[in-house]
C-alpha cells in the first residue's frame, strides 16, 4: 500500500530563496547598441516601403502621421525595453542545478539540473565581443523547451560556467544535499488548491 | 544471402548487404518521391495527362520511369556499405552527397526488425535502430539475415550488462503471457476509430475537381446518375442517393479496417524482463524491442469513439527521435505504441513501465484522484482566445461588412463552452515518484511520468496569475513537455523543488 507521510516542507531547498546573480553591467549598453542598429535598419526598410507605397497613391495626411508616430513609438519602445527587462533577469548556480529567471510581465524561473545537461555552448556575436560579453546555452535532451540560455555574461564568467556545468555530471550522485528520509516523502499539499477551487 | 551470414566473420571490413536490398531501396526511392506533397500532386496530374495519350505512350513512359527508379535504387544499393567494429557500427551511404553514420552500441536505443513480404520469402529482415542523444537519424540495414540481426542485438545488449542479465532471466522462464494481444475484432475497432483514412478518401473528390480530366469524369458520372434517376419516381431517386452514400461510407469504413489489419494484424506486446517486445503487421511484419528504463512517459488517450468502445490508445515514447519525426506513421514506428487496449491492460502496462515507482499514479482519465486547476484559467483563456480576437476581428471588419462584423461576437460563447470543458478536464495527481496530468476537450489524454526523468522544470506567471497567486508549472521531459497551468504559486514551487530534488539525487540513469 502506498504511504504518504507529512514532511516538514522547510527542509526542501527552495529556488525562491536563492541569491540571484545579476547579468554583466555592460549588457544593457550592449543590448541598446544592438537594438539601435536594428532600429536604423527597420527605419530604412520603413522609408523604402513608404516611398513605394506613395509612388502612385497619395494617402491622407492623418494616416501618414499616425503611421509615422506608431513606427517611432514601437521602435523607441523596443530600444528602451532592455532598460526595464535586463534588471529583472538573473541566474543562480547551485550545487546541482542552474536557475534562470526572466520576464517583466510574463515572468518565469527555469531550472536545469547539471546531470541532465548534454552539452553547453558559449557563444558571442560581433557586438557582444566588442563589449567583452558572451552567452551560455546548456542543451538538455528535452529539445528547445529544455534548453537554458543565459545571454549577457562576462566572457570569463561564461567560460568558467561552461566548464563547471560540463564537468559536473561526472560526479557521483550520492552527495545528496538532503537528508535521506526525504527520498520517500512527497510534497503533498492539495488543501490549498481545493480551497482555491472552491 | 550468404553475405549477411558472413558479415560477422569479416567484422571490420566494409561490406554491402544482400543484393535483395535493392528492393528496399526501390521502396525508399518511391517513398521519397511520393512523400513530397507537391511532387505527389505533379505525379497525379501527369498520370491523368498520360492516360489521355493512349496505351503505347503509357507503356513507354512507365518503362522509362521504372528504369529510372531501378537505376536510382541500384546506385543507392551500390553505395550503401556498413562496417561492424568492436564497439560501434558504421554505415556509409549516399550517391552524390556521402553520409556516414557512426553509432556506438551503447547509444543504440533498441534494435527493431521489419520484414516485408518479399524479404519473408527469402528469409531476410531489415534492421532499424534508433540512436538517442547524438541527435542523428536512425540507422537502417536492409536485407540482412535474422541470425545477423540477432547477433547485432546481442552485441548491443552485451554492452549493457544490466539489460542483458534481465533478458537472460526472462529467457529462463520462457512464457507466452502476452500483456496485450489484439485479435480480428480489435482490428475492426481500430478501423472504426481511425479517422485519418476517412479524411484521406474524402479528399479525393476535391483533388479530382482540380484537374480538367477529373472534372469531366465527375460530370459524366453525375449525368449518368441523373439519367438513371429521372426514369424513377422521386422516392426511388432519394433511395438511390441514400444507398449510394451508405455504400460509399461502408467502403470508407472497410478501407479503414483493412488498413488497421495491414498495420496491426497479430499485435502482441510481451514483457521480457526489462524489455517490452512488440510484434505487428500483416504483410510487412515489424518487431520492436523497447527497454522499460528508456521509456520517458506514458500517454493514455481516449477519443470519443474510443470511449464508446471502452478502449484506450497508449504511447510510451522514449528519448530518441520523437521530436524530429514528421509523419504519424514514423512516430508510431519509433515509439512503443499500443493502438487499442482496455482498462486492465493500461493498468498492467503502467505497472510494467513504472516498475516499483509511481504505482500510485492514475493512468485512466475516468479515475477520480485528479486535482483540478483554478477557475481563473477560464477567465484568462476567454480573454486571450475569445474576447480579444473577437473584438479585433469586429473592429477590423467593421469598415468592410458593416454591422455583419458583429457576428464575430458569436465566437465568444463557443470559446467559453470549450474552455469550460477543458478546465473541467484539467487535472493532475502525483505520488512520491511521479506525476500524471489529464487534459483534453472532446478526447481525453493522461500523461504520466516519473520525476527522475525530468530534464528541467520552470514556473511561469502571467500578470493575472501573479494577482491571483497562481502559476504555471512546466516539466520538460526528453519526450516533450508537460505543463500544468493555474495551480497555486506555492504549490507549483514546491512541486518544482521536489522534481529537481528527485532528478538530481536519482542514481538511476534517465535514459
Amino acid at each position: 500500500m502506498f504511504v504518504n507521510p507529512e514532511i516538514p516542507l522547510e527542509v526542501l531547498p527552495r529556488a525562491e530563496g536563492v541569491c540571484w546573480q545579476a547579468l554583466h553591467p555592460r549588457f544593457i549598453r550592449c543590448l541598446l547598441v544592438k537594438r539601435l542598429l536594428a532600429a536604423v535598419a527597420a527605419l530604412l526598410v520603413l522609408v523604402l516601403v513608404y516611398a513605394i507605397a506613395t509612388y502612385e497613391f497619395n494617402p491622407q495626411i492623418w494616416l501618414t502621421v499616425a503611421a509615422v508616430l506608431l513606427a517611432c513609438a514601437s521602435i523607441a519602445a523596443s530600444v528602451a525595453w532592455p532598460l526595464v527587462d535586463v534588471p529583472r533577469r538573473g541566474y543562480a548556480v547551485r550545487d546541482k542545478d542552474i536557475l534562470y529567471k526572466s520576464g517583466v510581465l510574463w515572468q518565469s524561473v527555469k531550472a536545469v539540473p547539471f546531470n541532465r545537461v548534454q552539452h553547453a555552448v558559449r557563444g558571442s556575436g560581433p557586438v557582444e565581443r566588442r563589449f567583452g560579453l558572451a552567452s551560455l546555452t546548456a542543451y538538455t535532451a528535452g529539445g528547445t523547451g529544455g534548453d537554458l540560455r543565459i545571454a549577457g555574461l562576462g566572457e570569463d564568467t561564461a567560460e568558467r560556467l561552461r566548464t563547471y556545468i560540463v564537468g559536473k555530471p561526472g560526479e557521483p550522485a550520492d552527495a545528496s544535499p538532503l537528508p535521506a528520509e526525504l527520498g520517500e516523502a512527497p510534497v503533498r499539499h492539495q488543501e490549498t488548491d481545493a480551497a482555491q477551487r472552491g | 544471402m550468404t553475405t549477411g551470414e558472413t558479415a560477422l566473420d569479416v567484422a571490420g571490413g566494409w561490406q554491402r548487404t544482400s543484393p535483395l536490398a535493392v528492393l528496399f531501396f526501390v521502396g525508399a526511392v518511391v517513398k521519397a518521391v511520393l512523400g513530397n506533397a507537391m511532387q505527389w500532386a505533379a505525379t497525379f496530374g501527369s498520370l491523368i495527362l498520360l492516360f489521355r495519350q493512349g496505351l503505347p505512350v503509357v507503356v513507354a513512359v512507365g518503362f522509362v520511369v521504372g528504369a529510372l527508379i531501378a537505376t536510382a535504387a541500384t546506385l543507392r544499393y551500390w553505395f550503401f556499405r556498413f562496417r561492424m567494429e568492436d564497439d560501434r557500427v558504421r554505415i556509409r551511404e549516399g550517391v552524390f552527397k556521402r553520409r556516414e553514420l557512426n553509432v556506438q552500441f551503447d547509444r543504440i536505443q533498441g534494435v527493431n526488425l521489419e520484414q516485408s513480404p518479399v524479404f519473408r520469402l527469402f528469409g531476410l529482415v531489415t534492421v532499424t535502430f534508433d540512436t538517442a542523444g547524438s541527435g542523428s537519424r536512425e540507422g537502417r540495414l536492409p536485407a540482412v539475415t535474422p541470425t545477423f540481426a540477432e547477433s547485432l542485438r546481442q552485441r548491443v545488449e552485451a554492452v549493457r550488462p544490466l539489460a542483458a542479465a534481465e533478458h537472460d532471466h526472462a529467457d529462463a522462464g520462457q512464457q507466452d503471457d502476452a500483456l496485450v494481444r489484439l485479435g480480428n475484432t480489435d482490428m475492426i475497432r481500430i478501423g472504426l476509430t481511425n479517422l485519418s483514412v476517412l479524411i484521406g478518401v474524402l479528399a479525393i473528390p476535391f483533388v479530382m475537381q482540380t484537374s480538367d480530366y477529373g472534372q469531366e469524369l465527375w460530370k459524366s458520372m453525375f449525368e449518368r446518375a441523373a439519367a438513371q434517376v429521372t426514369g424513377l419516381s422521386l422516392l426511388a431517386a432519394l433511395g438511390v442517393i441514400v444507398l449510394g452514400l451508405l455504400v460509399a461510407f461502408a467502403a470508407l469504413v472497410a478501407l479503414a479496417i483493412a488498413s488497421a489489419f495491414l498495420r496491426f494484424h497479430g499485435f502482441t506486446l510481451r514483457p521480457q524482463g526489462g524489455v517490452l517486445h512488440t510484434r505487428r503487421g500483416l504483410l510487412t511484419r515489424k518487431e520492436m524491442r523497447v527497454e522499460v528504463r528508456k521509456i520517458q512517459q506514458l500517454t493514455v488517450s481516449q477519443g470519443l469513439r474510443m470511449r464508446w468502445l471502452g478502449r484506450f490508445a497508449l504511447r510510451a515514447p522514449s528519448a530518441s527521435v520523437v521530436t524530429q519525426q514528421q509523419s504519424v506513421e514514423a512516430v508510431a514506428d519509433a515509439n512503443l505504441t499500443v493502438p487499442l487496449v482496455d482498462e486492465a491492460g493500461v493498468r498492467q502496462l503502467g505497472e510494467q513501465a513504472f516498475a516499483d515507482e509511481g504505482q500510485g499514479l492514475s493512468l485512466l482519465p475516468g479515475a477520480d484522484p485528479f486535482t483540478g486547476i483554478s477557475p481563473v484559467y477560464i477567465r484568462a483563456r476567454l480573454l486571450a482566445v475569445g474576447i480579444l480576437p473577437a473584438a479585433l476581428a469586429t473592429a477590423a471588419l467593421l469598415p468592410f461588412i458593416n454591422l455583419a462584423a458583429f457576428l464575430a461576437i458569436a465566437w465568444i460563447p463557443l470559446v467559453a463552452a470549450a474552455t469550460w470543458q477543458t478546465w473541467r478536464r484539467y487535472g493532475y495527481q502525483y505520488d512520491d515518484h511521479g506525476l500524471s496530468c489529464r487534459t483534453g476537450l472532446l478526447a481525453c489524454r493522461v500523461q504520466a511520468f516519473l520525476f527522475r526523468k525530468a530534464q528541467g522544470a520552470s514556473v511561469r506567471r502571467s500578470p493575472l496569475q501573479r494577482r491571483k497567486g497562481l502559476a504555471t508549472l512546466e516539466v520538460v521531459l526528453a519526450s516533450g513537455a508537460v505543463s500544468i497551468p493555474f495551480i497555486s504559486f506555492p504549490q507549483a514551487c514546491r512541486l518544482r523543488d521536489y522534481i529537481l530534488y528527485k532528478a538530481e539525487s536519482s542514481r538511476q540513469p534517465w535514459h
